[in-house]
């Protein structure tokens, strides 16, 4: 793979503004979305001399387009320039792509494989052996991992992260350097941005260019209204395609599937596509049943220290509490994140930033248990509900506390939890634990990262939207590959898994 | 959505409130060395239309709101700097999550322009000084000065 190329000059690539008319096209397959669900579909499909079209709501940005400057990356690369919010009892952020490659432009490219206990949880209650298994899947990674060159973060881009690495060794914790999909990272820590040096291999720079490569063809600002359902089969997608200029036509194109269609828009904007389009389940469970990993931050200050936070892989390193449902990482936001998310205003916390390296700044990952849900509305902003139960804040406070308990060995003077209610910094666990609040969702400033199963996959057709075979059950030919499917969260990062079963899927659609 | 050069202003006004200068001698730089009035027009311009109403219904509210909370006839932009601060500390704990969350919306869009400058990311050792920009940041006559590695 060439990644110093800019592959959206490919022949294949078709954007928006180069159609003139309304038009139509047809291929085998019809992928929605080019992230991690949809460019596996079409590397994979399109490697098997399938004709495949790939229609992607964003533009293609590359180096070329990335910035330090953290708004211009929001309008860049983000849906709806970083504005989604999850709403409940509080509000969760909530940050996707809107481009060629979708969120792996700017995740920082961890891949940890599906959990063994979470595949076992899936067939167990959801039916879904028949298909999945923990070998067929770790056989796709297999693939994946060579192809994507991911590998543990090298010593030594390792940068702030070594911290956590020292705390976990010293007190025999379950920790881990972050495995991810990489060639050449200089640690810029700026993963969030976009890599500027073209190392993160993400599907706008790996997958996508690999099957244009095979024949298959990508529009790009194509927006996918609705997709058209004859006889019980899915038969093609509409789309409009953004205007060459502002407040110019749209046009609209067919994409007339001759196989089948593949949704791979994310389980956010999966649900609403299949609502609609008038698609939803008899179960009624297109929407439901959305889970996520709601993140908070913890923050150590050691006035003796240098960390140099800004230097290194934005995350290397995390300590897994599995059994306790969260795992604490390291993370290296830029100044503006940084600014937003960390307390207070004012002196402390211009304080705080200039002395950015004497902090050690860490997310908790908590696998929440709670259920929220999606819904399409026709002339209002779509629906997004999500609330942390009881057991969820307790978690969030686990982990904080765990967090608290790394940074003070490793001779953190005090920590900063941003929980409401709290001290502004504690400087003891002693303290920490005296001061802990009565729990709402309101306490925390959370974000909400890693989105799961609002088309959940299932044997049980009252109880599911998807067959243990990708398909809807309740149209032919319509498949969904992206991360709705998932019976359930995992605890680990989603990437390499919803590859996985990407390629699971297309294993079997070209084994049928 | 497109706002009025007035309404920029006030948002501006607002944003230099809550990064004054003097808040540290290492920082020379406050919300009144950036421009925060085009700032605003390009937030909203690129913000989905329920996003911008949001944002510009809490903007509005909150420069009223001394009105509501204090009782007196003021808008947050005429209040003295120390008293802006105090004020919007009052906001950041307040009891009531919305108020909480609507402070924290002002401090977002205060944020994003401030800590986002080249000087500042530059002072606060984001930027190497041996750093090159991004491509996206280059112009067109752009002279490599180093290696081109970033780090």
């Amino acid at each position: 793979m060439n990644t110093t190329a800019y592959p959206k000059d490919h022949a294949n690539h078709v954007p928006a503004a180069k159609v003139a008319q309304n038009t139509s096209d047809d291929a085998d397959w019809v992928i929605i979305g080019s992230g991690a669900a949809g460019a596996a579909a079409a590397r994979f499909l399109a490697g098997e001399k399938q004709q495949v079209i790939v229609l992607e709501e964003g533009p293609w940005r590359d180096r070329r387009d990335f910035s330090a400057n953290m708004w211009r990356t929001m309008k860049n690369l983000y849906r709806d320039a970083g504005t989604q919010v999850l709403w409940g009892e509080s509000a969760f952020p909530m940050l996707q792509g809107c481009c060629v490659g979708g969120s792996t432009l700017f995740n920082s490219a961890i891949c940890w494989r599906t959990p063994e206990d979470v595949v076992d949880d899936w067939i167990r209650d959801h039916g879904v052996g028949s298909t999945i298994s923990k070998q067929k899947l770790d056989a796709n990674f297999d693939v994946i991992e060579r192809e994507l060159n991911i590998k543990p973060t090298d010593d030594s881009v390792l940068g702030h992260s070594w911290v956590m690495r020292r705390a976990a060794e010293a007190m025999g914790l379950d920790g881990y350097v972050i495995r991810r999909n990489e060639r050449g990272c200089k640690g810029a820590a700026m993963c969030v941005q976009g890599c500027p040096n073209g190392a993160k291999l993400s599907m706008d720079l790996s997958y996508i260019p690999m099957a244009l490569n095979s024949g298959a063809r990508i529009y790009t600002g194509a927006r996918v209204d609705r997709i058209a359902v004859h006889e019980g089969k899915a038969v093609y997608v509409e789309a409009s395609l953004a205007p060459a200029e502002p407040g110019g036509r749209r046009r609209i194109l067919k994409a007339h599937a001759r196989k089948g269609v593949l949704i791979a828009a994310s389980a956010i904007q999966t649900p609403q596509l299949l609502q609609k389009s008038g698609l939803q389940s008899p179960s009624r469970k297109v929407g439901e049943h959305f889970q996520c990993h709601p993140g908070i931050g913890v923050v150590g200050v050691n006035p003796d220290d240098n960390y140099d936070y800004y230097f290194g892989a934005t995350q290397g390193y995390e300590v897994d509490y599995r059994s306790r449902r969260f795992k604490v990482e390291t993370i290296s936001l830029p100044p503006e994140l940084l600014a937003i998310r960390f307390a207070g205003i004012g002196q402390k916390l211009m304080r705080g930033i200039l002395d950015g390296k004497r902090l050690v700044i860490w997310g908790v990952q908590a696998r929440a248990t709670a259920h929220g849900s999606i819904h399409h509305r026709a002339l209002l902003p779509p629906k997004l509900s999500f609330t942390p139960n009881a057991r969820d804040l307790e978690i969030f406070w686990d982990g904080v506390v765990e967090g608290a308990r790394m940074l003070f060995q490793q001779g953190c003077k005090s920590v900063i939890t941003g929980i409401y209610g709290m001290p502004f910094e504690v400087h003891s666990m002693e303290e920490l634990e005296r001061a802990k609040p009565r729990l709402t969702p309101g306490h925390f400033n959370a974000i909400a990262t890693h989105l799961f199963g609002t088309a959940r996959m299932g044997a049980d057709p009252s109880n599911s939207v998807v067959n243990p075979r990708f398909e809807c059950h309740h149209v032919k030919n319509l498949y969904v590959v992206d991360s709705s499917v998932f019976p359930t969260n995992m605890g680990v990062n989603p990437m390499l898994s919803i590859m996985g079963m990407s390629k699971l899927c297309t294993d079997m659609l070209l084994g049928a | 959505m497109k706002i009025s050069r007035f309404e920029a202003r006030w948002i501006a006004r607002i944003c230099e409130g809550i990064i004054p200068p003097g808040l540290d001698a290492r920082m020379p730089y406050s919300a009144r060395n950036f421009d925060y009035e085009n700032f605003a027009i390009d937030v909203m311009a690129n913000y989905p239309w329920h996003a911008a109403i949001g944002m510009r219904a809490v903007m509005l509210l909150f420069n009223l709101s001394p009105l509501f909370f204090i009782g007196k006839p003021l808008l947050f932009t005429s209040l003295k700097q120390e008293d802006q601060i105090r004020y919007y500390d009052l906001w950041y704990d307040s009891p009531v999550y919305l108020i909480r969350q609507m402070a924290t919306v002002v401090k977002v869009v205060a944020c994003l322009n401030f800590f986002g400058q080249p000087e500042v990311q530059h002072l606060v050792g984001y930027r190497k000084p041996n750093q090159e920009p991004p491509l996206g940041e280059r112009p067109a006559n752009y002279q490599p000065q180093t290696s081109g590695d970033v780090k």
